[in-house]
């Protein structure tokens, strides 16, 4: 059997302690698994993914990421954790603006000693990494490395965002409704580049949506309904 | 931390414009802080240096501060002169050096004219002990011979040689003119950037000449008699002040005592120096007023760096989020935003000096010609780097209130925005 790459064990989490957004009794992903995981807004979706990535942390239960209960150890430690280990694509907006293409692309590697090295190794150099992933999910022309993340159309940008979060081949990465701003053809494309991208780096891939339509693409779907027993009021 | 100065960097220059007005609001802050601190600093200078090297200034018994506004600064007027006598009597004392008389009570279109002996032109210092100095000409040797402050001689467009009409009394329109005696030209001082570019200086016989045939403020032709003036022996009978200079320091307040306690007229002397700080005193008030206003301005500025800092914070909660996913510290992020209020505040003042420098170079020569401010450019004192570290740490403090809510969201958002 393949090793659980996240574990959520009678997790419970709420902003006010008697009323839970999320109350999950049990959540494995293993390693190397396509997991959609759907839920309507308001399911407290974005809750879970700052549980995995270490922003916040239960009241109860343990939050296990690569063999390390993350909600033991403090939030230094998590942010270096979440920064060595999880990439993230964001649903919009998800370059900073005042840097490059490439620049944004390397920008994890400033923060994260692994994913440099790693990224070194694997192509030699910081800028040639971020050109292969870049050229690998379809952003081609030299001049849009160097040119300013406005000019870029959405779909381009969604593809630097993925490049971003695949630099250094974290373990794990997170896609949150990154194509729910994309048309048909271009969330295609994009996502099979982004699954490919991913079975590249052996990067385990967890992708939230609403969309049903994409479920096809993916290895397993977790509704967020059925696992989360806290009752939410919109 | 490199890459948080990187970011900060990056994040100000992309939203240049902005970033440069509120660099420019600081900027002309400081530079207003910073100049009113000069000119104040500058203007006291100025102000106490109108006189020099006088130890004793002598008059009637009134004020010292009625003494010195009069005979130094030529406001209002004396209520009594001294007889001549008796100034004979200060001028024979063996300690003193050197005496300058002074008359006051004519004018010329507002600018006054001042009744002195040759002595004046040796004797008188101001700033830091400096002469007068003629820019054209001599000094008066004929009786009607008058030598202008370099003030009078530019606004009235006077030259060597030419024909000046004296009015009696001081005001700026006087209907009395002494327009049987026309004076000539014959110097012009240098600028002083003191009360003497404003002068005319004539003889003490001149001005005994020119009210002999005056009854009561009165012009009545022959009243004086017919003897002609060559002939006249033009003794004044009275002096509004004296300048008094001693041979030893050390006898000053020995004179002084003596005159205060003259037994045949009411005189009294003061010291100048101790009457100028008096002086300054009461009108110092309007400078720290100066001083506060400029730095209430300071206060804005700062405050519109933080308004506007505080406006972008929301936009940027996505650049937040982003930063946050990639691993970024709330600390971290409380940092980025500190080191762009520092960074504008730093900007600011750089921009501010080199404002005000450059405005005082240019603009020098014309403070100089106007308004007889001498500044002198020199690299910030003391007391301006601790204004100007003041504002500093301002802007730094100013920084922690939007670092604190950037933090707050990077904690409690994390990498969602609820927007």
């Amino acid at each position: 059997m393949t090793p659980p790459i996240i574990e959520l064990e009678k997790v419970r989490f709420g902003w006010q302690n008697d009323r839970p957004v999320i109350d999950i009794p049990s959540l494995r992903i293993n390693l190397g698994e396509r997991v959609f995981l759907k839920g309507p807004s308001g399911s407290g979706k974005s809750s879970l993914l700052n549980l995995i990535g270490g922003i916040q942390t239960p009241q109860e239960g343990r939050i296990c990421v690569l063999g390390n209960v993350i909600n033991h150890y403090g939030s230094g430690w998590r942010d270096r954790f979440r920064s060595d280990h999880i990439g993230y694509i964001f649903q919009q907006f998800n370059l900073l603006p005042y840097l490059s293409v490439i620049e944004n692309v390397m920008l994890p590697c400033r923060f994260s000693k692994l994913r440099r090295v790693r990224a070194i190794e694997r192509y030699g150099g910081l800028e040639d990494a971020a050109k292969q992933l870049l050229n690998h999910l379809g952003l081609v022309d030299d001049y849009l490395l160097t040119s300013e993340v406005t000019k870029l159309s959405i779909g381009q940008q969604q593809r630097v965002a993925a490049a971003r979060a695949l630099i250094g081949s974290p373990e794990l990465v997170i896609a949150d409704e990154p194509t729910s701003a994309l048309d048909t053809d271009a969330r295609n494309a994009f996502l099979n580049l982004l699954i490919s991208e991913c079975d590249q780096s052996d990067s385990t891939l967890i992708f939230v949506s609403h969309d049903h339509t994409l479920e096809q693409y993916f290895s397993r779907v977790v509704s967020l309904n059925d696992i989360n027993s806290a009752e939410i009021f919109i | 931390m490199n890459t948080v100065l990187m970011l900060a960097f990056r994040s100000l220059y992309n939203r240049r414009t902005t970033a440069l007005m509120t660099m420019i609001s600081i900027a002309v802050s400081v530079a207003l802080l910073l100049g009113v601190e000069k000119i104040r600093t500058e203007a006291k200078g100025s102000f106490s240096s109108t006189i020099a090297g006088t130890d004793l200034i002598v008059g009637a018994r009134s004020g010292s501060l009625q003494l010195l506004l009069y005979s130094v600064f030529r406001i209002g007027n004396a209520t009594n002169n001294i007889s001549w006598k008796s100034y004979q009597n200060i001028a024979a004392q063996k300690n003193v050096d050197w005496t300058i008389p002074m008359s006051l009570g004519d004018s010329h279109h507002g600018y006054r004219v001042l009744g002195t002996t040759g002595d004046y032109f040796k004797h008188y210092h101001y700033g830091r002990n400096h002469p007068l100095v003629f820019r054209d000409g001599n000094k008066f040797e004929a009786l009607h011979d008058v030598v202008l402050g370099a003030e009078v001689a530019d606004k009235l467009g006077y030259q060597l040689g030419q024909k000046v009409i004296i009015s009696h009394g001081t005001g700026n329109t006087s209907f009395s003119k002494h327009q049987d005696q026309p004076f000539t030209v014959v110097g012009v001082l240098k600028p002083t950037g003191t009360l003497l570019d404003r002068t005319l200086h004539v003889s003490l016989s001149a001005i005994e000449a020119i009210h002999i045939d005056w009854k009561s403020g009165v012009f009545i032709p022959g009243s004086g008699g017919n003897q002609a003036l060559s002939e006249r022996e033009l003794e004044p009978r009275e002096i509004t002040a004296v300048l008094v200079g001693l041979k030893s320091k050390m006898a000053t307040f020995q004179l002084q005592r003596s005159i205060n306690n003259y037994r045949q007229e009411a005189l009294q002397a003061i010291l100048p120096g101790v009457a100028l700080q008096e002086l300054w005193g009461v009108i110092g008030i309007v400078e720290n007023i100066l001083l506060i206003i400029s730095g209430f301005v300071v206060a804005t500025g700062l405050f519109g760096m933080l308004t506007v800092l505080l406006t972008s914070l929301n936009e940027r909660r996505r650049e937040m989020a982003i930063l946050r996913s990639i691993g970024v510290r709330p600390w971290q992020v409380f940092l980025l935003l500190v080191i762009e209020t520092g960074g504008l505040t730093l900007c600011g003042i750089i921009l501010g000096m080199v404002l005000l420098y450059g405005g005082l170079g240019a603009f020098l020569p014309l403070l100089e010609s106007h308004f007889g401010l001498f500044l002198e450019l020199g690299a910030p004192g003391g007391y301006e780097l601790k204004l100007l570290a003041i504002v500093l740490i301002s802007g730094f403090f100013c920084g922690l209130v939007p670092g604190y809510r950037a933090y707050r969201y990077s904690v409690y958002d994390g990498m969602t925005v609820r927007l």
